[in-house]
C-alpha cells in the first residue's frame, strides 16, 4: 500500500509540471514557432521568422500591427510628406525610454536607418531605404529623411519590424553583432536569453509607452515538425501554435479546449516559367499547362482551407484591386485546347517528343503536392516532368540561373511595389523567370515613385495583366491563409497576415489566465 | 598496452586530416551560397559580396580549407549562424546529446542484453517469438513514425508527458519528464539490435563444450549462463555497442528533430541547411574525432572482457 502510495505521489510530482504559464504565479504565454528566427536585431533580420518576433522587443516609427495597410502613430506620433514626396519627418513621441533606461531621440532614429543603408552591416534590408538620400535630426525629437526620388512605399518600410529603431549608444559599443545576441529596443517586451534551437525568453517591460503588458513573461519555443506542433498545442505545452498541416487543424477545430483562428494572409504560391529558356519562353506552352490542369479542383485538395485560389498576384485587399479582370483573363481547364498547342509546338520543332524536364520546388508540402498533380497531369500530354523538391540553401541557385519550370511563392507587405519590384523588374535577384521588358521595368519604377494612389494604381494594374493574362509568365495558384490555433486561456490575441506575433498594439494586450 | 594505446593515438593525427579534407571537399561541392542563404531574398549584391568577403567566401578552396583549420586549432573559426566559436557551440549542445544519449543507452543495456539472454536460454519459447518480434519492429518502424505515436498517446491522450522540448537537466523533474519519451524512441533501434545479438551471440556459446563440461560437472545453471557463458558472448555485444555509442551522438537527428530536442544532430542539420560551412567543419571534425576515441576504448575494453587479447 506504501509502494502504491509513492507512485501515485511519484507521478502527481510529474504531471504537475506539465501546465504552461506556471512560472512561480507568472503569466506566462508559450508560442510554438515553426522555425527559428535567424537574427533579432533588425537591420539583420533577412526573413520572416526575425520579422515575426521582432515586432515585441523593437518599436517602429510608424505602426502597421493593428491595420497591414493603415499607418497608425508608433514611435512618431505624427509625420508630414512634402508635397513631392521627396521629405519625410517625423515627430517622436517624448517620454520613450529603452529597455536600458535610456531616453530616445531623434539621434537613434538616424543612427538606426544609417546603419541599414550602411554597407559594411550588409543589411536585407538596405534595398528599402535605396532612395534615402540623408537623415538628419532636426532637434531631439524630429527626423527628416531626405529621399532622391519620390518613394512611395517608404512608410511601409519604415513601419516593417526590420525597421525597429536601436539605441545608438549600446550599439556604438556593443558592435551591430554582438546586440544582435542581446537585443535592447524600446518594445512592450524586454529579451531575457536565447538558447538556440530551444527557447527565446522574454519578459515585461513594465515602461511601456502604450502601457505595461499584461503578460508577465513570453517565450518563443521552435517546434520544426507541424505534427508535434499540433501535439504541442493538443497537449497543453504551448499556449498558440502557427504553420499547421490542413488534417491537423481540422482536427484541433473539435477541440473546446483550443480556438482556431483563419484570416487571410499576405502569401501566395505560384507557377513560373523561363522567358529565355524553350520551350518555356513560347508563350503556347505556358499557355497550354494552364489548361492543361484542374487547378481549381487540384488547389482545393491541396490547401484545404489554408489557402484560396489565386487568379491575380497581388492579394484581394491590397490596392489596387483587379481581381475581376484578372478572373476573367485566367485560363480554364480545357484540355482540347492544352493538345492544340502541343500539337503546334511539337510540329514546329519547339516541344520535343516525350519531353522531359524538372519542376523546382521548394520544400513546402504543399507546394510538393501540387507540383506532384501538375507532373502527373502533364504525363497525360507525353510530357514526362519530374518533381525536384529541394531546400532553399540548394534551391535558390538554380532558379537564379533560369530553371525554366518552378514553383514558389511570394509575400510581403501590402503595397504593390513590394509585392511586384522584386519578382518582375529585369534587374531583380527574384525575377526566376528572367522576364525582361522595358515597358514593365518602366510601370515599376514609375509606380514606386508616383505619389498619387489612382496613378500608381494604373502601372500596376497595366504589370499584373501584361505580365500575368498576356504573357501567362506565371501562373497564379494560391493566396495563403494564416491560421493560428490557440488555447482558450489566452485572451485577446489576433493573428496577423503577415504571420507575425503582436502581443501589445494600441488596441490589444493579450494575456493568460 | 601503452604503446597500442600512443599508437592508435597517433594513427588518429592523419585520419582526421584526411576526414578534414573530406569535408571540406564535401562541403565545397554541395550547391549553395552561404551568403545567400544567411541575408535572405533581400540581399543586395554588394551584401552578398561583402558578406563573402568577412567570411572568406571568396578566397580560393585551397586558401579558405587552410584559413578554416588554422582558426579551428587556434580557436578563431566561428559559426557563421552563431557567430561564436565552433567549438564553444558544439560543446554547449553536447550536453542535451549526452543526456539523451546517455539514457537511451542505460535503457538499451537495461532491457535488451537480459531479453537477448532470456531469448536464447529459452530459445523458441513464447518470450523468445514475443522479444524478436518486437525487436523486428524496433529495426523496421522508424524513429519519426513511433515518436509522433508516443507523444500522440503519452502527450495528448493521457497528458503525462510533454510533447516535446527540453526540460534542462535530467537530474530535475522537468528534465527528466522530457528526456522519457526521446530517449525510449533512440533507445528502441538500439535495443532491438542489442538483443539480436546477444542472443545470436548466447547461443553460439551455449553450444559449446565447455558449457557441456561445467553443466556435467553440476555447476548452477544461473552461474553457468551468466559467468560462463555471458562474459564469452560479450565480446560481439561490445563491438556493437561500441559502435552504437558513436551512432548516438551523430545518429540522434531525427529523435532530436521530431522532439525539438536542441542536442548536436540538429545542429549539424541545421548547419547543412544553412550552410554555416564552419561549423558543419566543426560539426563533424568533432563527432569524427567522439567516434574515433569511442572505437578506440571499445577496443581496448575486449582485453578487459577476454585477457587472451593481446595488443601489439
Amino acid at each position: 500500500m506504501k509502494k502504491f502510495f509513492i507512485s501515485i505521489l511519484v507521478l502527481l510530482s510529474f504531471t504537475l509540471g506539465l501546465c504552461p504559464g506556471v512560472f512561480a504565479g507568472e503569466k506566462t504565454l508559450t508560442i510554438g514557432i515553426s522555425k527559428e528566427p535567424a537574427k533579432l536585431n533588425p537591420v539583420l533580420i533577412p526573413g520572416i521568422y526575425g520579422e515575426a518576433l521582432a515586432g515585441n522587443i523593437f518599436d517602429t516609427l510608424i505602426s502597421f500591427k493593428e491595420n497591414a495597410s493603415t499607418p497608425a502613430p508608433g514611435l512618431a506620433e505624427s509625420w508630414e510628406i512634402s508635397q513631392d514626396g521627396k521629405q519625410y519627418t517625423f515627430h517622436l513621441r517624448k517620454g520613450v525610454k529603452f529597455h536600458n533606461g535610456q531616453p530616445l531621440t531623434s539621434a537613434d532614429v538616424k543612427f538606426t536607418i544609417e546603419a541599414t543603408m550602411d554597407p559594411a552591416n550588409a543589411s536585407p534590408s538596405k534595398e528599402f531605404f535605396a532612395p534615402v538620400d540623408r537623415v538628419e535630426a532636426m532637434d531631439d525629437f524630429t527626423v527628416t529623411l531626405f529621399l532622391k526620388d519620390a518613394y512611395a512605399p517608404l512608410l511601409l518600410a519604415l513601419g516593417s519590424p526590420t525597421s525597429g529603431i536601436l539605441p545608438k549608444e549600446l550599439v556604438s559599443q556593443m558592435g551591430m553583432d554582438k546586440f544582435d545576441s542581446h537585443p535592447v529596443g524600446t518594445g512592450p517586451f524586454m529579451f531575457v536569453e536565447w538558447l538556440p534551437d530551444e527557447r527565446i525568453v522574454l519578459k515585461k517591460n513594465p515602461d511601456y509607452f502604450l502601457g505595461a503588458p499584461n503578460l508577465d513573461r513570453v517565450i518563443f519555443r521552435p517546434v520544426p515538425k507541424p505534427e508535434v506542433m499540433a501535439a504541442e498545442i493538443e497537449s497543453g505545452g504551448i499556449d498558440i501554435a502557427h504553420q499547421m498541416l490542413p488534417q491537423d487543424i481540422s482536427r484541433l477545430a473539435k477541440d473546446d479546449r483550443l480556438k482556431v483562428m483563419t484570416i487571410p494572409g499576405l502569401g501566395n504560391s505560384y507557377i513560373g516559367f523561363s522567358y529565355k529558356k524553350m520551350p518555356f519562353a513560347d508563350v503556347r506552352f505556358r499557355k497550354a499547362i494552364y489548361h492543361s490542369v484542374p487547378f481549381d479542383a487540384a488547389i482545393k485538395g491541396i490547401w484545404r482551407g489554408v489557402g484560396e485560389r489565386a487568379y491575380s498576384w497581388i492579394p484581394p485587399g491590397v490596392f489596387p484591386e483587379d481581381t475581376e479582370y484578372m478572373k476573367k483573363s485566367a485560363l480554364a481547364h480545357d484540355p482540347k485546347q492544352a493538345r492544340v498547342y502541343f500539337d503546334e509546338l511539337k510540329k514546329e520543332g519547339i516541344l520535343k517528343e516525350d519531353f522531359e524536364f524538372p519542376i523546382y520546388t521548394s520544400q513546402n508540402p504543399h507546394r510538393v503536392k501540387i507540383a506532384t498533380a501538375v507532373a502527373t497531369e502533364l504525363r497525360k500530354y507525353g510530357l514526362k516532368a519530374r518533381v525536384e523538391s529541394l531546400e532553399w540553401g540548394t534551391l535558390f541557385p538554380i532558379l537564379k540561373a533560369d530553371s525554366g519550370f518552378y514553383i514558389m511563392g511570394w509575400g510581403s507587405v501590402p503595397d504593390p511595389d513590394r509585392w511586384t519590384y522584386k519578382i518582375f523588374h529585369s534587374g531583380s535577384s527574384m525575377n526566376f523567370s528572367m522576364y525582361e521588358l522595358p515597358e514593365i521595368d518602366k510601370a515599376l519604377d514609375l509606380g514606386r515613385a508616383l505619389v498619387g494612389a489612382d496613378k500608381r494604381g494604373e502601372q500596376y494594374k497595366f504589370i499584373m495583366r501584361k505580365a500575368l493574362a498576356q504573357d501567362y509568365i506565371h501562373i497564379p495558384l494560391v493566396f495563403k491563409s494564416v491560421t493560428a490555433v490557440c488555447s482558450n486561456r489566452v485572451k485577446g490575441f489576433e493573428p496577423s497576415a503577415q504571420d507575425y506575433f503582436h502581443l501589445v498594439t494600441e488596441k490589444r494586450n493579450v494575456t493568460v489566465e | 598496452m601503452l604503446n597500442y594505446t600512443l599508437r592508435r593515438l597517433m594513427l588518429l593525427v592523419p585520419l582526421l586530416f584526411f576526414i578534414s579534407v573530406m569535408i571540406f571537399g564535401i562541403l565545397k561541392l554541395t550547391p549553395g551560397d552561404p551568403a545567400m542563404v544567411l541575408l535572405g531574398n533581400r540581399a543586395t549584391k554588394e551584401a552578398l559580396e561583402l558578406t563573402r568577403e568577412k567570411f572568406a567566401l571568396n578566397k580560393p578552396v585551397h586558401v579558405q580549407y587552410i584559413k578554416m583549420m588554422t582558426h579551428l586549432f587556434t580557436g578563431e573559426l566561428k559559426s557563421i549562424y552563431y557567430r561564436e566559436n565552433v567549438i564553444m557551440v558544439v560543446l554547449k549542445k553536447m550536453k542535451p546529446t549526452l543526456e539523451l544519449g546517455g539514457a537511451a543507452m542505460v535503457l538499451a543495456i537495461l532491457v535488451s542484453i537480459p531479453a537477448g539472454i532470456i531469448s536464447a536460454v529459452k530459445r523458441n519459447s513464447f518470450f523468445d517469438y514475443a522479444s524478436m518480434t518486437t525487436a523486428l519492429f524496433g529495426i523496421s518502424i522508424p524513429v519519426f513514425f513511433t515518436g509522433i505515436l508516443l507523444i500522440y498517446f503519452f502527450a495528448v491522450k493521457l497528458r503525462l508527458l510533454p510533447a516535446s522540448g527540453y526540460g534542462g537537466s535530467m537530474f530535475t523533474v522537468d528534465g527528466m519528464r522530457h528526456l522519457i519519451m526521446p530517449a525510449f524512441v533512440l533507445s528502441f533501434t538500439l535495443m532491438a539490435s542489442t538483443t539480436r545479438i546477444t542472443r545470436a551471440s548466447m547461443l553460439d556459446v551455449i553450444k559449446e563444450d565447455y558449457i557441456r563440461t561445467a553443466r556435467a560437472k553440476g555447476v548452477r545453471e544461473f552461474t553457468l549462463i551468466m559467468v560462463h557463458a555471458f562474459k564469452n558472448a560479450l565480446m560481439p555485444v561490445t563491438t556493437n555497442l561500441g559502435n552504437q555509442i558513436a551512432r548516438l551522438f551523430a545518429g540522434a537527428v531525427l529523435t532530436e528533430t521530431v522532439f525539438a530536442w536542441p542536442g548536436v544532430g540538429r545542429l549539424a542539420v541545421n548547419a547543412i541547411f544553412r550552410r554555416d560551412e564552419p561549423l558543419v567543419f566543426g560539426c563533424v571534425l568533432i563527432l569524427s574525432f567522439i567516434y574515433v576515441v569511442v572505437n578506440l576504448l571499445v577496443d581496448l575494453f575486449y582485453g578487459v572482457i577476454n585477457p587472451q587479447i593481446r595488443y601489439e
